[in-house]
Parts: structure tokens; C-alpha cells; sequence
């Protein structure tokens, strides 16, 4: 009997595929463990975590279940059953006639709405434009119903389809209002004010937009890393196994060989692993210049902005107190003086005349400290989350192993020198 | 057997097509990257530019505003001044008619400045150059946020862009074909890196 491959080659096929699956959820998995989570206002244009809740000034109301909620979408299904008859010939040549039964779902209707919104953090609000996302909405209506329910044609389609039982399911998913969500997107700038937002992008490995924690979503990932892992080992030795008991019954030693099937596939998965571990090393290498570069330009818009503003607001007080002089003088002259005529004026002018205003000034300029030394603060500790998950990478076993080959280096936290870090006494005497 | 040598071939041919197919394809995506940083950079510099022309000319309309406000007062007290005089002359001489009517055109200048000065104070209740002034405070925050913004586009098409390069399977061929490291963002001058005193 001649030797087939064919299952041998499918199932080395298959194990490719899972093969491509497994290197992208660990991508994946990555990617959410060493990406820190940013605040709203600490949001830079590039690659973002959020965590925080969904608001909107008008939000949408669901189909289904009528939910107040800023995304939904909802599916209608129909059930089906029917028997299948079949002729089946045994060995000897008799044709017997056999029925099954077949049954199952068929999608007969369904929609899907999402708005522009805004995740808000404790620090803020930023826009999210959820086309293009993966959506992971929380489940808000699930019924199974039939015919007799006002639910089955009055948000069902009318009609059926063939061999229907008359039982519909509905379903729906939405992102009720302040729920809780995580994001992870790429962040650009707005085109209508000086903000960034949250949006598709090509580049973006991906763009997610759930309901779901962010250790439940990983943990998705990680299921998805043990079956497809299984499955490259399995497939191939599997598909030969098949091959072989196709030539005949085998005694149980003859599947030996199979372990050479899964040795093979062990270096399919260590490679992918080198690669994937490589690559994701040395992007995370990359996020950490990046992440210190954007300290730097926070520190840039602090050295150039506040010396600007505190010469406007010496400029502000200097004119103040020009004014105020001769006003006051007006003032002081007018009520000496005893011609009536022009007294009465005079001092109408004194008192029609406001107050000048420089304190606007010196509180614009508080205000505009307070924002940069946050704005500085946040860097920081994007910096700092940045280079912590770095230098947990290089410590874990076994791929610290390897951080050498990606040029993966540990680096210190951003502290303080000691006197920074004691309490500052305000004093407003000098 | 000519038969194996001819599979053999095809078999290599293959792999160098898949091989090319796969570096032209990573050259162009590095292309593309390599001009989409090269965007970012004339990005800031477009933005550095809105600063370098937008805020002198906003610091002109302040002291423009501040020299009006002081000309209008300046005049109001050189006319009260005039018109102060003029009358104590006609109280020396009260029966003199042509000071009785210098007295009268003096207090109608007055009047007139002190209604440009009435008409200053109530079209602008918070005075004119303090708005002037805080504008260009929100202006000059609002600069400075869109150039920071546009640096961070820089860096992060940088990084985009190396990571690019510095991945399997592009890092094989990119030193080949000629792509190098880009920079970041940094600061030059590590003083700018200190923190500003703000002092009076």
C-alpha cells in the first residue's frame, strides 16, 4: 500500500496556522503587560493603555435591551431542525436506509451603533473614536424565545426561515454609560483643539476598546497561548499518525516515530519564541528612549513657556502700577480741588475707571506652573512604568537570558536627590 | 537523474524569490516610515515657525494696548491740568470774558478725553491690555502644547520607524540597504533640563 502524506501535510499546515496565532497572542500578552497605563492628561501621541469609564453628553439607548449606553450591538438568530435521510452500504453490499437529525442557528438579523465618547480618568477626559476598534461590550440582553413572545417579530425580522422551529435568540452587547472600560490605541493629535485622541491607525497592533479588565483580557490571551501551543505540538504527529493507521491496524510501538513529529514541533515553537522574544525586547527598547524622550519634552516646554509668562506678568504689574499711580493722583487732586465744575468729573473718572487686574495674571501663571510640573510628573512616571517592565523582562527566566541579544539593558528609576524630597516650607517673606 | 537536479533548482529559485519578494517589501515599508518621521520633523519645525511669527506680533498688540491705555489717561490729566489753570486765572480776574471763555474750551477738551476714557473703561470692563495680556499667556500655553505635541509625533514615528528596522525580519537586510538609527527628541543644552525659578 502506498504511503500517504496527506495528513501528515495537513496537519503540519494547521500547526502553522496555530503556529501564527500563538506568536500573536503572546505579541499580545506582551504587549498589555509591559505597556503602562497612562492618565488622560498624560496622554502622548503613540501607543496608549487607558483605564477609566465611558461618558457622553448624549448617549445612545441600546435596541434590545434599551440601555443608556455610549456602543451596542445586538443579533437576532433563528432556530432550525430537519431530518436528513441517507443510504448507507456496509461491506457486504446491503444499502440500508438511515435518518439523522440536524439542527442549528442561523443569524437572521442584526445591527450594531457606536458614538463618538470620552473615557474619563481621575486626571481628565480624552475623546475616543471607536470606529475600527475591537469592541468588547458587557452582555446587556440574552432571551430565548418563541412565537408566542411580543419579542419575536416585534424586534425580529417578519417572515422565517426554512424548517424554523420558531424559537429566536437575542442577543445584545453594549458599553452602558460610565461603565468601566480599558482601552488600548494609538493616540494622535485632534484636528479641532490643541488635544490628542484616540483612533484607528494602521499602525497600531491593535485597537481595543473593552469592557473586560485589563488581567481578564490577558488572561484571554493567555488561553489562546496554551491551546494553540498544544495544538502545534499535536497536529503534525497527529496528522502522520492518521497516515500511518490508515494502512492498516499498527501495533502500539509503530507510533513511535510520532515523537519525532513532536520534536520538530518543539523547534518550530522555540523559534517562533526566539523571535517573538526578540523583537518584542527590542520594541519594548525603543518605547524606553522614547518614554525618556518624552521627559525631555515636557522639560523643553517648561524651560521655554515660564520664563515668557512670568515676563508678561512683570509686564502686567509694571503697567498696574503705572495706571494706579495716576489714578490715585486724579483722585488725591480731584477731591482738593474746589472747582465744582470739574470736580465732579474728575472724580467720576477715579470711580468709573476699574480696578486693574493684574491678579488674572499671576493666577494664569500658577495655573500654567501647576499644569507644567504635572505635565512633567506624569512623563515621569510613564518613564519610570516604562523602564520597570523593561527591567523585569531582563530578569525573567528564560528570555533575561536573551535581553543581552535585543540590547536590552537594565536602567535605574528616575529618584530624587534627598533634599528635593523633604517638605517645602513656604515662606512669603521674601 | 536530471529530473532531481531540475527540482533542485526550482526548489532554490524559490526561496530566492520568496526571499527578494520579502525585502522589497521591507524596504518599502521602511521607506515609508523613514518619510513619515522625515514628516513629523518638518511638522515641529512647522509649528516652531507659528511660534517664531505668531507671539512677537501678539507682545506688539499688548504694548500697543498698554501705550493706549496710558496715552488716554495721560490725556484726561493734561486736560484737567489745562483746564485747572485756566480757571484759576479766571478766578483772578473774573469779570475778563476771554478767560471765562478760555475756561469753557478747556473743559470741553477735558470732556472730550474723559469720554474717550468713559468709552475705553466700558468696552473693556477688565481694562484692555490686561485681556491682551491674558490671551497671550493662553497663547503662548497653547504654543508650547502644540509644539510638544508635534515632538511627540516626531518621537513616536521615530520609534515606529526603528523598531521597524531593529525586527526580525527586517534587521537582516536594513544596514544593507541603508537605513539608519534615527533620533529622538533631546535636549541639547542640559541646562533647559533645569527647573525655571520664577522670581520678581
Amino acid at each position: 500500500m502506498a504511503i500517504t502524506w496527506l495528513y501528515s501535510g495537513l496537519g503540519t499546515a494547521f500547526a502553522l496556522v496555530a503556529l501564527y496565532f500563538w506568536v500573536r497572542a503572546l505579541r499580545l500578552r506582551r504587549l498589555l503587560q509591559d505597556l503602562p497605563t497612562s492618565k488622560t492628561r498624560g496622554v502622548f501621541i503613540g501607543l496608549v493603555e487607558l483605564k477609566g469609564t465611558a461618558e457622553i453628553e448624549t448617549p445612545l439607548t441600546s435596541y434590545l435591551a434599551e440601555t443608556v449606553c455610549v456602543q451596542y450591538s445586538w443579533n437576532v438568530s433563528e432556530h432550525w431542525q430537519r431530518i436528513v435521510t441517507y443510504t448507507e452500504t456496509d461491506k457486504d453490499g446491503n444499502t440500508t436506509v438511515k435518518t439523522r437529525i440536524e439542527s442549528g442557528w442561523i443569524s437572521v438579523a442584526s445591527g450594531t451603533d457606536a458614538s463618538l465618547f470620552y473615557l474619563e480618568d481621575d486626571t481628565g477626559a480624552i475623546l475616543i473614536r471607536p470606529d475600527g476598534a475591537n469592541i468588547e461590550g458587557a452582555s446587556v440582553f440574552s432571551q430565548n424565545v418563541t412565537l408566542l413572545s411580543p419579542l419575536y417579530y416585534g424586534k425580529g425580522p417578519s417572515g422565517s426561515i426554512p424548517d424554523s422551529t420558531g424559537q429566536r435568540m437575542f442577543t445584545e452587547t453594549a458599553i452602558p454609560l460610565h461603565a468601566p472600560i480599558f482601552i488600548i490605541g494609538r493616540a494622535r493629535q485632534r484636528e479641532d483643539i490643541v488635544a490628542p485622541e484616540i483612533a484607528a491607525s494602521p499602525d497600531a497592533p491593535l485597537y481595543l476598546i473593552s469592557t473586560r479588565t485589563e488581567e481578564q483580557v490577558a488572561n484571554g490571551h493567555g488561553w489562546i497561548i496554551w491551546l494553540t501551543g498544544f495544538l502545534v505540538l499535536g497536529l503534525p504527529g497527529g496528522g502522520w499518525a492518521i497516515d500511518r493507521n490508515q494502512q492498516g491496524t499498527m501495533l502500539p510501538a509503530d507510533y513511535l516515530p510520532a515523537g519525532w513529529f513532536v520534536l520538530g514541533s518543539l523547534d518550530m515553537i522555540l523559534l517562533a519564541w526566539l523571535y517573538q522574544v526578540f523583537n518584542s525586547m527590542t520594541e519594548l527598547r525603543n518605547r524606553v528612549r522614547q518614554a525618556e524622550s518624552l521627559v525631555d519634552i515636557e522639560l523643553k516646554r517648561r524651560n521655554d513657556l515660564i520664563p515668557e509668562l512670568v515676563r508678561v506678568v512683570e509686564a502686567a504689574r509694571a503697567h498696574e502700577a503705572d495706571v494706579n499711580l495716576e489714578l490715585a493722583r486724579l483722585r488725591a487732586e480731584a477731591s482738593a480741588e474746589q472747582l465744582s465744575g470739574i470736580t465732579g468729573d474728575v472724580r467720576a473718572i477715579a470711580e468709573a475707571y476699574p480696578n486693574l487686574k493684574a491678579n488674572e495674571i499671576f493666577l494664569k501663571l500658577q495655573h500654567e506652573l501647576a499644569d507644567t510640573e504635572q505635565r512633567i510628573a506624569m512623563a515621569r512616571d510613564y518613564r519610570n512604568d516604562t523602564v520597570t517592565f523593561a527591567n523585569t523582562r531582563t530578569e525573567r527566566f528564560p528570555e533575561g537570558l536573551i535581553a543581552w541579544l535585543a540590547g536590552l539593558k537594565r536602567k535605574s528609576l528616575l529618584v530624587t536627590d534627598g533634599i528635593e524630597r523633604a517638605a517645602v516650607k513656604v515662606n512669603l517673606a521674601d | 537523474m536530471p529530473g532531481g537536479i531540475l527540482i533542485g533548482l526550482l526548489a532554490v529559485a524559490g526561496i530566492f524569490a520568496v526571499v527578494a519578494l520579502m525585502a522589497i517589501s521591507i524596504y518599502n515599508n521602511l521607506v515609508s516610515r523613514r518619510n513619515e518621521y522625515k514628516n513629523s520633523f518638518a511638522k515641529v519645525d512647522v509649528q516652531l515657525k507659528r511660534r517664531y511669527d505668531l507671539i512677537p506680533n501678539l507682545v506688539e498688540s499688548v504694548k500697543g494696548a498698554m501705550a493706549h491705555e496710558r496715552q488716554t489717561l495721560d490725556a484726561v490729566i493734561q486736560a484737567r491740568n489745562t483746564a485747572f489753570a485756566v480757571s484759576q486765572k479766571a478766578a483772578e480776574n473774573p469779570g475778563d470774558p476771554d478767560a471765562m471763555k478760555k475756561v469753557g474750551e478747556a473743559e470741553a477738551v477735558l470732556r472730550g478725553s474723559m469720554g474717550r476714557m468713559f468709552a475705553l473703561a466700558e468696552a473693556y470692563p477688565d481694562l484692555k491690555a490686561n485681556q491682551n495680556m491674558l490671551q497671550l499667556q493662553g497663547e503662548l500655553g497653547e504654543t508650547e502644547n502644540r509644539i510638544a505635541m508635534a515632538r511627540q509625533d516626531f518621537n513616536d514615528k521615530v520609534t515606529l520607524y526603528n523598531t521597524s528596522r531593529e525586527t526580525f525580519p527586517a534587521i537582516a537586510f536594513a544596514g544593507m540597504m541603508g537605513f539608519t538609527t534615527a533620533s529622538l527628541f533631546e535636549i541639547d543644552n542640559p541646562e533647559e533640563r533645569q527647573n525655571v525659578r520664577v522670581k520678581f
